[in-house]
């Protein structure tokens, strides 16, 4: 009998002892859990790169998926330098994988972390044949860097990388098309043409010039409009049926034009 | 040549009969259909992470494989005196060893093969297209696969199983970093650069073999460079089944 309680109450001690060491074990490991993730990764990127064991591949994927965890995980605390670090080995270790550098331009600038933009360039300095990149590069350059010159840079790169939807071509092409802003954007290209070195980037310019240059004309002659007829026109058509235009120019991108309510010209969004 | 293919039917029924050999290949199935779980935390990459995580898979596990069965290959032989046998019926060394080298390449196909008639339809489902160049990849990785099969063997001739699973596994993995060579004598005196670079050369450079990256993002690969991989491939091959050969014929048996 007194051998059947001692291991009853062994048993029962011992659980308790498992409940209580599970406990402490599971605050504590919570706790450096915690300060593991404030710390910077300890993988070398170029060590990697030399010793994966042909596994190249496969390991750029689990950095991604490493990635996508952490940032999914997010808390007040986190550590952005760690995303970082993870984006930097996926896209060091395979330099084709295309979305973490659209990834990085998504996400780390809205963070304020400079980073972002340098992986980002990275996939654009290494032709990677994905619009997304340029695209949210671009938005980044524009939100948060205030830099029209760099984002109408790269919306253009969206624009014409192979792949691209007519939505961004479209806001490629309407980016700063408003009055208010299109002296600016018209500037911006301006610089472009005559500072560009590259042939294909100084033709693109041209074409944003004359793309420009065609909003503009149908602006004054839509205010031509209103002084003869007491209302703006509809379509551009009824400039030449006014006789105000002789023809209609053709927009170098294909694009067409319709006015707002305003007579402000606008793009159709109809490629 | 009928000995070799009877040495090779032989072996290859033989290691058919390997439990060790489904527990692997069991193992590859779970973990080929195990990747579409990451597939499905990877944020719209599906593809490539089906790609990516499988033929890693199907890689190091037929690694796996030839180097558990193929350090036994030999050994078990001459352990069990049952090579006397064979070599008493007019059955040269060499004949020997390249009957046991097809015998166990033939498995090696075939767990490829079910490998990849796992793999591949499970990368159509998630790219919508069939893959040739994961195909390719899997072929690569199969060559790369002879040479350890190749290189087992050769070890098995002279060592124990578990001494010529740790030379292969060496193997494995200094013919996986070999190309740090040229970019470190570099930086070294003209008399080490020579040195490193004479490594760099005459080690088998397993890289060759590795078109992963390619398949896992679609890029093309200049079918010389396969062709060049391919001959590096079978001249290794042929150089250690020699080895092996001599090494046998130098045992007395």
């Amino acid at each position: 009998m007194k051998r059947k309680i001692f291991i009853i109450l062994g048993v029962i001690f011992s659980l308790a002892g498992v409940f209580v060491f599970q406990y402490f074990y599971d605050q504590e490991a919570r706790s450096f859990a915690a300060k593991k993730d404030q710390q910077p990764l300890v993988v070398n990127e170029s060590t990697l790169k030399d010793f994966n064991f042909g596994l190249q591949a496969f390991l750029a994927d689990y950095f991604w998926l490493q990635a996508i965890q952490y940032y999914g995980g997010w808390r007040d605390d986190q550590n952005f330098e760690k995303l970082t670090d993870y984006l930097n080995l996926t896209t060091e270790l395979d330099p084709h994988f295309s979305y973490p550098y659209a990834f990085a331009a998504l996400i780390l600038p809205n963070e304020g972390q400079e980073a972002g933009y340098a992986i980002a360039e990275k996939g654009v300095e290494r032709k990677i044949k994905d619009w997304h990149i340029p695209y949210y590069l671009a938005m980044a350059e524009f939100l948060y860097r205030k830099d029209k010159t760099a984002a109408a840079r790269y919306f253009d790169l969206a624009a014409t990388t192979e792949g691209a939807p007519a939505s961004a071509q479209y806001v490629s092409a309407a980016f700063g098309s408003r009055p208010d802003n299109r002296q600016t954007v018209i500037a911006i290209w301006q610089t472009i043409y005559e500072t560009s070195t590259d042939e294909i980037a100084k033709g693109r310019a041209e074409k944003y010039l004359v793309h420009f240059e065609i909003m503009n004309l149908l602006d004054r002659a839509s205010v031509e409009f209103k002084k003869r007829s007491g209302a703006f026109p509809k379509v551009p058509e009824d400039l030449v049926k006014a006789n105000i235009l002789k023809a209609l120019p053709t927009d170098p991108f294909g694009f067409e034009f319709k006015f707002g309510e305003d007579g402000i010209v606008v793009i159709k969004n109809n490629k | 040549m009928s000995a070799i293919f009877s040495i090779a039917k032989n072996t290859f029924k033989e290691t058919l009969r390997s439990r060790i050999f489904y527990a692997i290949l069991a193992l590859a199935v779970i973990a080929l259909f195990g990747t579409t779980i990451f597939a499905s935390l990877s944020l719209g990459q599906e593809a490539k992470i089906v790609t990516d995580f499988g033929l890693a898979g199907i890689y190091l596990f037929s690694i796996i494989i030839s180097i558990f069965l193929g350090a036994n290959l030999i050994y078990k032989e001459i352990e069990q005196r049952t090579i006397y046998i064979i070599l008493s019926k007019a059955i040269t060394k060499t004949e020997f060893i390249v009957g046991k080298f097809f015998g166990l390449s033939a498995t090696l196909l075939v767990a490829n093969l079910i490998m990849a008639a796992v793999y591949l339809p499970i990368v159509w489902y998630f790219s919508g297209s069939f893959s040739w160049i994961a195909l390719l990849a899997i072929g690569m990785q199969f060559l790369e696969t002879l040479i350890f099969i190749a290189l087992a063997t050769l070890f098995s001739t002279f060592t124990s199983p578990v001494a010529g699973s740790v030379y292969t596994l060496l193997v494995f993995v200094i013919g996986h970093s070999t190309g740090i060579l040229p970019k470190y004598a570099e930086k070294t005196s003209p008399i080490i650069e020579k040195l490193y670079l004479a490594v760099y050369y005459i080690f088998p450079n397993l890289e060759k073999f590795n078109i992963r990256l390619e398949a896992a993002n679609g890029l093309s690969v200049p079918p010389m460079l396969i062709f060049f991989a391919g001959a590096y491939g079978l001249i290794f091959i042929a150089l250690f089944l020699m080895i092996a050969a001599v090494a046998l014929t130098a045992q007395d048996l």
